[in-house]
């Protein structure tokens, strides 16, 4: 199986703060990850760290190989864009696109055409079940509904990777169901999830748990 | 105070609840019985004669001993004490997880008392526990999955909800353990 996530070492200090302490855990292609632990042990810096958004202070982390804090800004803009889809615990739509276009966005970015991108970015919209919101702007959409348009616009690119802040922390349970079902499915056609969580019942779609207390991650051992 | 309410105390449970008690110093049965009325006072009472026959027993096993016989006569004038055996029993109980389908809250309460009490750590045991819950939520997880209908779904459902109350319940109590803690030194 091959290596999607390799931390070694893994370190980001705020201050005084260990965020993230010494992290040593692999994820191979396919895996399903939850990330588990109260609030403030370090969940959200994990994916950061993965997703190159937040430079590690020591050690490091590869994801298909790639150290992306060795990369300059463009080029780890560009991987991200093409091999990662975040996820982020507050969606951070932008407010003046409607939901389609939000969709399409990392598409655009990558210097593809709003016109040609319609048709794709609403079947997204479909797999998330909003497909009769693709007009709608963030402010005209529940919290629920902007989660969905945030997950439809990380699958966008077709990413290896997708990493997700509390994907379903807005969401009824039974529409949790379909995207926790939806991350499950994109894992069985080998694409790697690590998705933070909270809720026992999400972390069960997942195939293994990491563990995170005051920046320590650990994995528990199967019983 | 703890305003926990159960059921039973079973078998087992007497064995190691005698156990925790008698950890640190010998007593005698009746010292046992008033620590656990006044430790435990919503938990089923233990009767004098399930005390006397579960000492007996351990005694029998070689998990206690006796150390000391006063003067008069009954049950009450036999101290007992843990032997080595009778402590690495009650580590081995302790900090085993439940089977996760007959976990009665009770129990899952009692050990982490028990561990607390004997002035041992209950976080190796909620940690264990934790992973057994977890584990048992995924078979039913990949089972509702593969339901052919939506009555196998919200059957699992329900179980998966009750799973996932006890797995709060468990990660709370984590959070809570060194407060806990305090409230058990004896
Ligand atoms: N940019 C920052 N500057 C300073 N401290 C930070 C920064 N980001 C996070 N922290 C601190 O790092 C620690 C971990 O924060 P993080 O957001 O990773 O926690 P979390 O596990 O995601 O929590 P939650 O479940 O509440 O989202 C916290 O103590 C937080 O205050
Ligand atoms: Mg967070």
């Amino acid at each position: 199986m091959s290596i999607s996530i390799r931390a070694i070492d893994l370190s980001c200090q705020f201050g005084q703060v260990h965020a993230v302490d010494r992290a040593n855990f692999t994820v191979s292609v396919g895996d399903f990850v939850a990330v588990e632990g109260p609030s403030g042990s370090g969940k959200s810096t994990l994916l950061n760290l993965i997703g190159g958004l937040e430079p590690p202070t020591g050690g490091r982390v590869e994801v298909a190989g790639t150290e992306l804090s060795t990369l300059d800004e463009r080029e780890r803009t560009t991987f991200r864009r093409r091999h990662i889809g975040m996820i982020f615990q507050l969606y951070d739509l932008l407010p003046t696109l409607n939901a389609w276009q939000n969709v399409a966005v990392p598409a655009l970015l990558d210097g593809g055409k709003l016109k040609d991108l319609q048709a794709s970015s609403t079947e997204l919209l479909k797999r998330v079940g909003l497909q009769d919101r693709a007009d709608h702007k963030p402010s005209e959409l529940s919290g629920g509904e902007q989660q969905r348009v945030a997950i439809a616009r990380a699958l966008m690119n077709d990413p290896q990777l997708i990493l997700a802040d509390e994907p379903t922390g807005a969401l009824d349970s039974v529409t949790g169901d379909d995207i926790l079902g939806l991350l499950q499915s994109l894992c069985e056609d080998g694409r790697t999830v690590v998705m933070v969580t909270h809720a026992a019942r999400a972390a069960a779609y997942a195939t293994r748990s990491l563990r995170m207390l005051d920046g320590a991650v650990t994995e528990p051992a199967a019983v | 105070m703890l305003v926990y309410r159960c059921g039973i105390v079973g078998l087992m449970s007497t064995q190691q609840i005698l156990l925790s008690l008698l950890d640190g110093h010998p007593s005698y049965g009746y010292d046992l019985k008033r620590e656990y009325d006044e430790r435990f006072p919503n938990l089923k009472p233990l009767r004098f004669s399930q005390i006397y026959s579960t000492l007996s027993r351990l005694d029998r096993d070689g998990l206690v001993t006796l150390v000391g016989e006063s003067g008069g006569n009954g049950p009450d004038r036999k101290q007992y004490a843990i032997t080595e055996s009778g402590v690495s029993d009650l580590e081995t109980w302790l900090s085993a997880p439940l089977p996760v389908d007959e976990a009665p809250k009770g129990e899952l309460f009692l050990k982490v008392s028990l561990a607390l009490l004997s002035g041992r750590d209950a976080q190796p045991f909620l940690e264990a526990q934790r992973a057994r819950h977890m584990a048992r939520m995924r078979e039913v997880t990949s089972q509702k999955r593969n339901a052919d209908s939506e009555t196998e779904i919200v059957v699992c459902d329900f179980t998966l909800f009750h799973l996932e109350a006890d797995l709060s319940w468990i990660d709370h109590t984590t959070e809570r353990l060194s407060r806990l803690k305090v409230e058990f030194k004896r």
